[in-house]
């Protein structure tokens, strides 16, 4: 007979026994069973000096080894029995608890960011992504804020050293790919964000943006108000509605903010929307025709439109978070929630 | 800003509800910020963005609400109905250069009576955040707020010389400012000056000494406009922002200089006694500039914005703000000087839309776009390696960008981490070098709200600088385990994290990135956080490094429990990873397996016994499975025991017995000649 077969077979019927075995007494009788004075093992090794000699280190030694193996997954199982289950309790009670693994989650802003940019590559935008250190002129000049002008207040900005700064808008992408390619151009770039803030229920330092851009020949306000208006819908719900406002970016003009719909009161008010019945969610507005000039665009050939989104803010009344501290606290209590 | 509505209806009649007021203005791009009711009187609270600097006024917002509703201005202060004589007062002024101060005027009034205001002057400066000083004082202020141009109005008697010198500050000079601040200065602030020094600070704030006191009979009234950016960065500098800085920063109204002059005047001598002595002082080197005129068509508009409004839609909001507006179908628009935010056809577009409404302008339906957009690949990867955490049960974490030095220095991490120049607090003064700070952070966090099993990660930028001196932005992903690896129920086995409990789900990431050539070797000690440590290798590049938290660092931390964690540089994993792959068909021919149960040397490692398994395994080795690890003290000292399970395989043929025999016989022949392994039972 094959020896390595006769081996293997014996190590699975004593692992099939072990396996079903739940006391002590059982394990103890596999182990005289196996390797006791007239066991199985015992007495195959006691046989060998019938062998042929040239049979003879070979059979010994892998005998040897199984009878090695055997102990020590005894010893094993015997410790197993101990801990588990002790021998009186055994009873089935299909209520009980399964045994359940711990689940992960990922980040809200995460999960956010991720729809927003779906919903966003579906309307034909393409994702650029830039750095989060970035010099003056992207961050502000090619953006038509000009230096020592009061714009810059809006975004009050970290600097580091050799006159760097750390982005306080997704914008600068928007210049690096109209550096870079000509129109058509659309392009979504999310992002983390900076401004000088201190936190607070609705501010934090370190932000999150997804800002998008549309240049090509005859794009119109109109085009804007319909881009948002479906992300809108796709976002919060398809009975939402938008509201746009003037407002001032320097690199836009026209600007607006744009409101939606509370999602959660449907316009009667309530805490969420502190009782208004819309919630800010983004700025936007055409492109100013400054920033074409800074990047090599003709003004009077191209328009289009660019917006920014904060991922914060549009979570924040999707999920009903009242306090933007809670993103970045990592509270496991909170991300287990999503 | 803050303005009264009392005050705003002695410009323009107010018909309708403040709630609706309020609503409007926004919706026309005022935004209202805020009601609050003060006695009779109701105060909104403005948003005024910085390209609006003629809504910095009663009379500005009076004039927006007059075009809002359709109505007239019932009185306007800039309006001069006799002709203004600038003969010159008996202070002369002169200026240094014209770019710093295109304009100048002023006048002196003589005898004035000091004392206080009435009280609905003091009344309304106080509604608008200004306090009352003195009835002098008190009308430049209201001039302020009424017609938006700021005011200086200085004691005659400290006029040295009679003259005034509008120059840039010398190297060495200084002046104590109204708020009792010595303020040292430099050619990059623009001073009024006497004969003799400062006497204050340009557009900024006056100087204490030249202020109107008790005693102060005579004085002079300054009323000039003074380069925009040069009052910033003076402000800037000196890190103050006042009533008249915002309003210079933002650009004055050079027409409006005399107006604000006239009116002043008037007050004073209306509320002060007092007599103009001389007549008015005016310097100003005018550039010849014609008119500012913008040129659009309908049709363009109609275009850009999406629209289809008519010539009289569009004309009609313009001429209520105040533009005159020429022309049929090519139009021309004559931008009158408060209006220094209009100059191009785009700016005309703004004033038609916050007139007319978003609401007129349809919801465009024609975004049928003729391709897909796409995303970068590495962010598809990056999706991939997070939801393989999470699929393990490990929770993300996002933490802000910013640590301390302090922490920094703690982890030793050897590399320069960047630091910000205007931290907001002082432990958020570098930007993170790595990850391993936050998450270190959340875990004491969730440690001090009960939660000690914790399974987290992160994935984000981190900073350092390069040689060149630049600052780069590796991608990193870090995590770590600790506590218990289920919840305590009535079956778990419960156990603890450990090392290999992390390190199999790294292995496990490397598994799914289809990366084969990974190695971990003991870490060379740039991490003195760690012990029990290890450096990950993909082929010969250090990505990262995997161990277990010191116990220093973990009281330092407060955290009870043992901590492992790693963190991996991600770019040199993303290059590798490929979505290019293909389907292998199933072996054509059966595996064989074998144990084999070695005696091992302690200072001999897995990886050395892996490395000569397969190399002396002639490729027919599959798999090399370390299923069991022993002790006994029967064992010789220094010996440990690993039973490997080995399977077997050629793609070519079923292997017969002999020849695996043959291949294990090589194995362990290897085995004993490289690392002094014997076979057990053999020893």
């Amino acid at each position: 007979m094959n020896l390595k077969k006769e081996i293997e077979d014996i190590k699975n019927e004593i692992s099939r026994e072990l396996n079903l075995s739940t006391s002590k007494k059982e394990i103890e009788n596999i182990r005289i069973k196996y390797l006791g004075r007239k066991g199985i093992i015992t007495q195959k090794l006691k046989n060998i000096k019938h062998l042929k000699d040239e049979e003879k280190p070979l059979y010994g030694k892998e005998l040897n080894i199984l009878k090695l193996t055997i102990e020590e997954e005894i010893a094993k199982r015997g410790q197993e029995i101990t801990k588990t289950v002790k021998e009186e309790e055994q009873f089935f009670d299909w209520t009980m608890p399964g045994d359940r693994r711990w689940l992960g989650h990922l980040h809200p802003l995460t999960t956010t960011m991720d729809e927003i940019v779906e919903v966003f590559l579906r309307m034909g935008f393409t994702v650029e992504l830039g750095p989060d250190v970035e010099t003056d002129f992207y961050n502000f000049e090619a953006l038509n804020f000009p230096k020592n002008h009061p714009s810059r207040d809006i975004q009050d900005t970290f600097y580091l050293e050799n006159n760097l700064l750390l982005r306080t808008h997704t914008s600068p992408v928007q210049i690096r790919v109209m550096e870079k390619i000509k129109p058509p151009i659309r392009i979504i770039s999310p992002g983390r964000c900076y401004r000088v803030d201190n936190f607070d229920s609705s501010h934090s330092p370190v932000f999150h943006q997804v800002e998008g851009l549309y240049v090509d020949e005859n794009v119109s306000l109109s085009d804007l108000i319909g881009t948002l208006d479906i992300f809108a819908k796709a976002v919060f719900g398809s009975s939402t509605r938008t509201k746009f406002v003037p407002h001032f970016f320097p690199f836009t003009e026209p600007s607006a903010e744009v409101l939606v719909s509370c999602p959660f009161c449907k316009e009667k008010g309530c805490s969420t929307c502190k009782h208004t019945g819309w919630i800010e969610i983004l700025g936007c507005g055409m492109v100013h025709p400054a920033v074409y000039r800074s990047v090599g665009y003709d003004p009077d050939k191209y328009s289009g439109f660019a917006f920014g989104l904060g991922i914060e803010r549009v979570c924040m009344p999707k999920y009903g978070i009242n306090d933007m501290r809670l993103f970045f606290e990592n509270d496991l209590r909170f991300t287990k929630q999503f | 800003m803050k303005v009264s509505i009392e005050w705003l209806k002695e410009f323009v009649d107010i018909d309708i509800s403040i709630d609706e007021l309020a609503r409007r203005l926004t919706e026309q791009g005022v935004s209202v910020e805020g009601v609050e009711q003060i006695g009779e009187d109701y105060v909104l609270d403005l948003e005024i963005t910085p390209n609006r600097p003629d809504l910095l006024s009663v009379f500005g917002i009076a004039r927006e609400i007059k075009a809002m509703l359709g109505k007239e201005n019932k009185k306007n202060p800039f309006r001069i109905t006799e002709e203004v004589r600038t003969t010159g007062s008996n202070i002369r002024v002169k200026i240094e250069n014209f770019s710093d101060c295109p304009r100048y005027t002023g006048c002196s009034i003589e005898n004035i009576e000091l004392g206080s205001s009435p009280d609905w002057i003091k009344r309304r400066l106080e509604i608008m955040g200004i306090r009352s000083l003195n009835n002098v004082v008190d009308v430049t202020n209201y001039i302020l707020l009424e017609m938006g141009h700021p005011l200086h109005a200085f004691d005659s008697e400290c006029i040295k010389g009679n003259k005034i010198n509008v120059r840039r500050a010398k190297e060495g000079e200084s002046i104590v400012t109204l708020d009792g601040e010595t303020r040292k200065l430099d050619s990059d602030f623009l001073v009024i000056a006497d004969s003799e020094k400062p006497i204050a600070l340009a557009g900024i704030m006056g100087g204490e000494k030249s202020e109107i006191k008790n005693e102060t009979r005579n004085i002079f009234i300054e009323s000039a406009f003074f380069s925009p950016t040069l009052i910033r960065k003076g402000a800037k500098r000196l890190n103050i922002s006042t009533e008249s800085s915002y309003r210079f920063e933002r650009k004055a109204d050079i027409n409006s200089l005399i107006p604000a002059l006239l009116r002043t005047n008037e007050l004073i001598i209306k509320f002060c006694s007092g007599e103009m002595k001389g007549g008015i002082t005016d310097i100003y080197k005018k550039e010849e500039e014609e008119k500012k005129k913008v040129f659009f068509s309908i049709e363009w508009l109609n275009g850009f914005l999406g629209s289809n409004l008519s010539r009289k839609e569009i004309i009609e909001p313009l001429t209520a703000l105040d533009l005159n507006v020429k022309g049929n179908t090519s139009l021309e628009v004559e931008i009158p000087s408060f209006r220094r935010d209009i100059g191009i056809k785009e700016d005309i577009a703004e004033e038609v839309i916050r007139m007319v409404g978003f609401d007129s302008i349809p919801s465009s339906n024609k975004i049928t776009f003729e391709k897909v957009g796409s995303i970068p690949e590495n962010s598809l990867k990056i999706n991939k390696i997070k939801n393989y955490f999470v699929s393990l049960g490990y929770d993300e974490v996002v933490n802000i960008s910013f640590v301390s030095n302090g922490e920094i220095n703690t982890l030793k991490i050897g590399k320069e981490p960047a630091v910000i120049q205007n931290p907001i607090t002082s432990n958020l003064t570098h930007l993170r070098p790595t990850l391993i700070i936050g998450l270190l952070k959340t875990m004491k966090k969730n440690i001090s709200i009960g939660i000690r099993d914790v399974r987290i990660f992160e994935l984000g930028n981190t900073f350092v600088y390069t040689s060149q001196g630049k600052i780069d932005e590796p991608l990193r992903i870090s995590g770590a385990i600790s506590g218990h690896l289920k919840n305590h129920d009535w079956r778990a086995e419960n156990r603890r994290a450990d090392y290999y409990d992390l390190k199999g789900d790294i292995e496990g990431l490397f598994d799914v990135s289809r990366i084969k050539d990974v190695r971990f070797e003991k870490k060379e000690g740039d991490f003195a956080f760690l012990i029990e440590g290890s450096n990950i290798y993909i082929e010969n590049d250090k990505v990262g490094f995997i161990g277990s938290l010191s116990k220093e660092i973990r009281d330092k931390f407060d955290l009870l429990e043992k901590v492992f964690l790693f963190e991996i540089e991600l770019a040199p994993l993303l290059t590798r990873i490929s979505f290019d792959y293909k389907f292998k068909p199933f072996p054509r021919f059966p595996a064989v397996l074998r144990d084999l149960c070695l005696l091992v040397p302690e200072n001999v490692t897995h990886h050395q016994i892996e490395k000569i398994i397969k190399n002396s395994g002639k490729k027919l080795v599959e798999g090399i499975q370390l299923f069991d690890t022993y002790y006994n003290k029967k064992f010789s000292p220094g010996l440990r025991s690993f039973t490997y399970s080995l399977t077997f395989r050629s793609n070519n043929e079923t292997l017969n017995d002999a020849r695996v025999n043959a291949t294990v016989e090589e194995i362990l022949q290897s085995l004993d000649n490289g690392l002094g392994i014997k076979l057990r039972g053999e020893e």
